[in-house]
């Protein structure tokens, strides 16, 4: 059982305290790998869920950024009415402050597989192919699909509206584009206004934009009474609203899985503390050899942060794969019950810091502590008391 | 270190009833730098309570312990910890660890000592040798023999030169020739201007010539042996 010196793991000019950590955790191989293993399993639950929420939220943020300000459609005594549009278009020009107003052509007519969202292609749509979102938009008889619509084999989607239509699907959404256009059927105007029933001259709403997001509520009065007939308005705060309840409500399933998690984590604090206070003899050892209370805290944070930090970093590594990899399905399985594909998700750099911090307080901070306290007390009692305890 | 002192020292231990017990009553003595004491006494005179107090692992219940004229008993707890990297100790039941090779359980005073592994490396090894224990270097200290486990346990406190050494029954495990050798080791020690005290009831070190004083515990005193 001779094991040469020699052959020993030391190599020249690393520092002492944390190579002496390193080889401590080495002296218990399986438990190290243990925790380092349960710890990033943690952190995996735990990282997934928060930047699950933090996508949802950012995302949410991004396709808002390109809302208009303000949404008018008309309303009578069976509901929703077509609006027309030229006298719609210059009735909200003319209130100040609105810089641009858009007719659009939009409803939801039936699907292959259920309901799909129609939209006319109007002369402002080229900026989904400059985005590249699709390659070109489509001519009568074409439609550009989202993955969620599925086309026949040959190509062909069937759809009913007022009238069944079928058109040749030439192109479908890029999955950036995917949260917003998962059951979009884009079509050429006169096949939506067909397919809709919509009369030459209308449209299904107008967007209306402003010059300042904060003159929306100011302009709102103005704008409800700048029409002949009676509307309804929605803001963009009011769609900022609808959708952050909705991602806020999905997003909140995912978070319950940190419950379980921090659950895991106090067994971890647990185990890890139960551990130190079976060491008292050798802290009482150490400091009767000359180490003092900061050297023994220190090699403990040597420890903490030897299984600490590797752990945190599989574990994230993990859970933004599992969030943001290309091809990933069940954020959107779990969020809007796609099962063809999921949404394309974004984090901004500052969502990303908030959410280390997060793991941080949530896991690295009370695993350390773990490991420091025990140490602590021990280091602080009477090194004679803590010897005997060992005593054989 | 060039002189420790102990003034008046005693220490007793709380016994059931309320009583308290008194081990070690109102010891006056020194040491000084360059020289070899060892102190005998019967088993439970109170030798092992000696060397802990005069390490500062205990604190006296009356007197005090001075180094170099500081009251080192009196420190608070990182005051003494500081001032034990100048101790080297060989506890009588040697206090290794068991799943620890000899070799890294002799490094250990080393580790916040030196800030180089080299250094450390070459002091650990060294040491063992100079104990005549260097092919034990890579063996986990648990399956050391007591013979060899006081050896390990000598080279580690001899490894960082200490100013003032405690050696609590260093050869208690030991045949002749290792027993000689170890005190031999100790002696020169001393004459390299260390205080080095022995504690010890066998025979070998108690007759040996190596000692420049003698005392013995008895009753809670001690007195020096003509």
């Amino acid at each position: 059982m001779n094991r040469s010196p020699q052959k020993r793991s030391f190599r020249p000019n690393i520092r002492p305290l944390p190579a002496w950590a390193m080889r401590d955790l080495l002296r218990r191989p399986m438990e190290t790998f243990f925790l380092i293993l349960v710890l990033s399993l943690i952190i995996t639950v735990s990282a997934t869920a928060l930047l699950l929420t933090e996508a949802l939220s950012t995302t949410a943020q991004r396709i808002l950024a390109d809302a208009p300000s303000l949404v008018v459609r008309k309303v009578g005594p069976g509901g929703w009415q077509p609006i027309l549009a030229g006298p719609a278009v210059s009735s909200a020009l003319a209130v100040p402050g609105v810089t641009e107003a858009r007719p659009r052509l939009w409803g939801v007519v039936n699907g292959p597989d259920g309901p799909a969202t129609v939209v006319g292609a109007d002369s402002q749509m080229h900026r989904l192919a400059s985005a590249s979102a699709i390659r070109r938009l489509p001519e009568k008889g074409e439609a550009v699909a989202g993955s969620g619509i599925q086309a026949e084999s040959d190509g062909k989607l069937n759809l009913i509206g007022t009238v069944p239509m079928a058109f040749t699907v030439i192109d479908t959404f890029s999955s950036q584009a995917d949260i917003t256009a998962h059951d979009i059927v884009l079509l050429h105007p006169d096949d939506a206004r067909h397919i809709l029933g919509l009369p030459q001259g209308y449209a299904s709403d107008l967007a209306v934009y402003v010059y300042h997001a904060e003159e929306e509520a100011a302009i709102l009065p103005d704008l409800s009474t700048a029409f002949d007939a009676p509307v309804r308005i929605t803001t963009r705060s009011q769609t900022s609203g609808y959708y952050s309840a909705a991602f806020s409500r999905r997003g909140g399933i995912a978070f319950l899985s940190i419950g379980s998690t921090l659950f895991s984590m106090l067994l971890i604090v647990w185990f890890v503390t139960r551990e130190r206070t079976g060491r008292r003899h050798e802290i009482g050892l150490l400091k009767s050899l000359g180490w003092t209370t900061g050297n023994i805290v220190s090699l403990q944070l040597y420890r903490a942060l030897l299984i600490g930090l590797p752990a945190a970093a599989l574990g994230v590594l993990i859970s933004y794969g599992l969030v943001f990899a290309p091809g990933v399905k069940w954020p959107g399985y779990l969020l809007f019950g796609w099962e063809t594909s999921g949404p394309a998700l974004y984090l901004d750099p500052g969502g990303a810091i908030i959410i280390l911090l997060e793991l941080t307080a949530l896991v690295l901070l009370p695993f350390i502590a773990a490991v420091l306290f025990p140490a602590l007390r021990h280091a602080a009692a009477a090194p004679f008391d803590l010897i005997e305890s060992g005593h054989p | 270190m060039r002189e420790l002192s102990c003034h008046q020292l005693c220490f007793s231990r709380p016994a059931p009833g309320g009583r308290t017990v008194g081990i070690l009553d109102r010891i006056d003595t020194q040491f000084t730098a360059g020289s070899m004491s060892v102190i005998s006494g019967a088993t439970g005179a109170g030798k092992s309570t000696l060397v802990y107090l005069l390490c500062g692992l205990l604190r006296p219940t009356g007197g005090e312990i001075r180094a170099d004229n500081a009251p080192v008993s009196r420190w608070v707890s990182a005051h003494k910890d500081l001032w034990r990297k100048d101790v080297g100790i060989v506890f009588q039941h040697s206090h290794l660890i068991n799943d620890l090779t000899a070799f890294e359980n002799v490094i250990l005073p080393l580790i916040v000592r030196h800030k180089d592994m080299k250094e450390i490396r070459s002091a650990g090894l060294t040491s063992l040798e100079r104990l005549d224990v260097g092919h034990l270097a890579g063996k986990p200290a648990g399956k050391l023999s007591g013979g060899e486990r006081q050896k390990v346990a000598t080279a580690r406190a001899l490894c960082t030169s200490p100013g003032l050494l405690l050696a609590d029954e260093p050869t208690a495990h030991q045949d002749d020739p290792s027993a000689a050798h170890i005190l031999e080791l100790f002696a020169a020690h001393a004459r390299n201007g260390n205080i080095v005290i022995v504690v010890a009831h066998d025979r070998r070190v108690l007759s040996g010539k190596m000692a420049d004083r003698r005392f013995r515990l008895s009753g809670g005193n001690m007195d020096q042996i003509k």
